[in-house]
């Protein structure tokens, strides 16, 4: 009888002992292989949407740019029995993984998981996506869904600084993850924005940067195994895309039939070698074009929320905005991403024009493929019709104008508030 | 007349003080010169050698000015010649129109003194993060990270994040005041980095120059770690681990 009672209590004992035994935010079952980093593209490629943070499992989680992209890799290898590390970006010289003991007390995987990504979220950063990332060969086994997009920071030189030494500001990067490579070379991007909110991701195929340092650009994650290796060791690194690629090599005529050459990097040049080096066919005009109608499209429609919002807002308070609700509301980067893109579209037109507003209203038909802007309640507006405001000037970034003024429909500001 | 005469007695002054600091300079020169013994290298032929602060031989454990003077240790002398070594990379992969070479420890100052000659001022710096280990008194570990951050797509913020660390060296973070937490002011930031020791430091920082050149460092605990210039003409010369004598450099 004594010996069953102990028999019992070793039974509980070992109960007790399993149940409290978690010591890890996910088991790792699996290794990270080939086959993985093909899975995980596939993935990337068919379950990554746009409503990921905003329906089902994992709906509620608010991302930043950098957390979408870490949260893409983080959530695939806890479904999978993958293990996960990032470099402690706080200095620390243990790395960051998923073995971690600190959310042990939360019983519910799912509830422990998102205990990790807050987590992550807080010490993570363009700044730290370098250190878990590295940078790769450009052709369509590197780079493809699940391939990283990112630099740290945004640099906007002042044109007069390099002749009187004016200013250079410096703002917070941006990462993104490739959704898909076309058969024409284009990459989708998929990512969020800042600030850190609950929001529906955004995909478009402008590149917008040029990678110069070698902490940006296109990017493979650090396997857990990868991180004392050798850059040589690691697949598929290279350096190419900071280098050779973009380069546009010029003639400097002297007028005696020949001259030395000069070779410039342009985004433009490195842009359309990044296409070709992914392409199994050459994109024709008609689809480049309808491509950037696109990218157009997307820009616009999400202006449209940030927009009411900044309405929502100035109704509140009854008043003009302080300058921190007005860097908060305002959309001029925003606007002159949509300028950009239009710009790239007329490009990819070859159509002639005194103006960017004209060679855009000769693509009028592209733009309005997309569905009309749904600006308030009770009013619509055309794509092109918004694009042919904005290119003349007439679309408001300012978070103090009333709806219509933002886009365009009634002219110019009336508002009296500062502007900062 | 009485004018003339004063001028003159001014320039007399002037010309007494001047000679006077010029003694003064020579003799403060000379006595520092007896006092330090420079490591040589037979294969400069520098018009300077720039080398930077405290690098020094103890030769005697009495100082009579109880000046600091640091030891070096072989390890130092390696990672110094290694340094020097790569400097002599880097002048070549980047085109530096200068003779000065370097015979230091890895440190952002005396790469400025090289660099700049050649390109010109640099016109922005800014420290892109930064992470400070503070040992309390009790003898636990506190981690301040400041980075600049988004605050919209408009606006960047500083963001100082305190945080304490737990038994698996992981951080974790603590409530801090607003006024510590976002653009906090110096004095803000010595309050905090005030509550303990200072073990550990280490910085990333970006310099804009007024030709076009960027440059990209890492430091840890003030010495050059990472390293990566791009000249205009878009030239990149690369470096790790600078601060130990494995350091690697590349001209892309």
């Amino acid at each position: 009888m004594f010996n069953n009672k102990l028999i019992g209590l070793g039974a509980i004992a070992l109960t007790l002992m399993s149940a409290s035994g978690q010591a890890a935010v996910w088991t790792s079952t699996n290794t990270w292989n080939q086959e993985w980093e093909d899975k995980y593209s596939n993935w990337v490629e068919t379950s990554f949407n746009e409503d990921f943070f905003t329906s089902g499992k994992y709906a509620g989680i608010p991302t930043d740019c950098a957390d979408a992209v870490y949260a893409a890799r983080i959530i695939y290898s806890f479904e999978n029995g993958l293990p996960f590390s990032m470099k402690d970006p706080t200095g620390g010289n243990s790395l960051i993984t998923n073995n971690m003991s600190r959310f042990d007390g939360t019983k519910d995987s799912i509830s422990r998981l998102k205990k990790f990504l807050n987590f992550t979220s807080q010490v993570g950063s363009t700044k730290s996506l370098p250190n878990d990332t590295y940078p790769v060969s450009i052709n369509r086994e590197n780079v493809r869904a699940g391939t990283v997009w990112s630099r740290p920071r945004i640099t906007r030189e002042n044109i007069f600084s390099r002749i009187f030494g004016g200013t250079v500001q410096e703002d917070p990067g941006h990462a993104e993850v490739v959704k898909s490579v076309s058969d024409t070379g284009a990459i989708y991007l998929i990512g969020s924005t800042v600030p850190q909110a609950i929001r529906k991701l955004q995909t478009t195929s402008s590149l917008v940067f040029m990678p110069v340092e070698t902490s940006t650009g296109l990017r493979n994650w650090l396997q857990p195994d990868f991180f004392n290796l050798q850059n040589s060791q690691l697949p598929g690194f290279s350096l190419e895309q900071f280098t050779t690629i973009g380069n546009q090599v010029s003639n400097n005529f002297n007028g005696e039939g020949g001259g030395p050459t000069t070779t410039t990097r342009n985004i433009s040049t490195w842009t359309s070698d990044v296409q070709s080096k992914l392409a199994l066919r050459e994109e024709n005009r008609d689809e480049a074009i309808r491509r950037q109608a696109k990218n157009v499209c997307t820009l616009a429609t999400s202006r449209i929320d940030a927009v009411k919002k900044a309405v929502a807002y100035k109704n509140k308070i009854n008043g003009c905005m302080n300058a921190e609700d007005y860097d908060s509301y305002s959309t001029p980067s925003r606007d002159k991403r949509i300028v950009e893109t239009l710009d790239s579209m007329a490009k990819a037109s070859g159509k002639f024009g005194f103006s960017l507003s004209q060679k855009i209203s000769k693509l009028r038909s592209y733009l309005d493929e997309c569905p009309e802007l749904q600006i308030s309640e009770s009013e619509k507006i055309a794509l092109s019709a918004f694009a042919t405001s904005l290119l003349n000037g007439n679309v408001s970034s300012n978070p103090n104008d009333e709806l219509r003024v933002r886009w365009g429909l009634e002219g110019k500001s009336q508002n009296t508030c500062p502007t900062y | 007349m009485k004018y003339k005469k004063d001028e003159l007695i001014n320039r007399k002054n002037s010309l007494i003080f001047v000679l006077l600091g010029t003694l003064f300079v020579s003799f403060h020169l000379f006595y520092m010169s007896k006092e330090e013994k420079f490591i040589e290298d037979d294969t400069t032929n520098s018009k300077n050698i720039i080398t930077s602060t405290l690098i020094a031989k103890k030769s005697k454990n009495n100082d009579s000015n109880n000046r600091e003077v640091h030891v070096l240790t072989p390890e130092d002398e390696e990672i110094i010649t290694s340094y020097s070594d790569k400097m002599a990379e880097m002048k070549v992969c980047l085109q530096l129109d200068t003779d000065d070479s370097i015979l230091a420890k890895p440190e952002f100052e005396n790469l400025y003194q090289i660099i700049h000659p050649s390109i010109g001022a640099s016109i922005y710096n800014s420290e892109e993060w930064s992470n400070t280990h503070i040992k309390l008194a009790d003898g636990s570990m506190r981690r301040i990270r400041i980075e600049s951050e988004a605050k919209s797509e408009e606006k960047s913020i500083q963001k100082l994040s305190l945080y304490e660390v737990d038994s698996e060296n992981l951080p974790v973070k603590i409530d801090i005041d607003k006024k510590f937490e976002i653009n906090p002011s110096a004095e803000a930031i010595y309050e905090l980095t005030s509550m303990g020791d200072v073990t550990y430091k280490e910085l990333a920082a970006n310099h804009y120059f007024e030709n076009g050149e960027v440059v990209y460092h890492t430091e840890v605990n003030g010495q050059l770690k990472d390293l990566e210039i791009t000249n205009r003409f878009g030239q990149i010369f690369k470096c790790q681990n600078l601060n130990s004598s494995q350091s690697a450099c590349r001209c892309l």
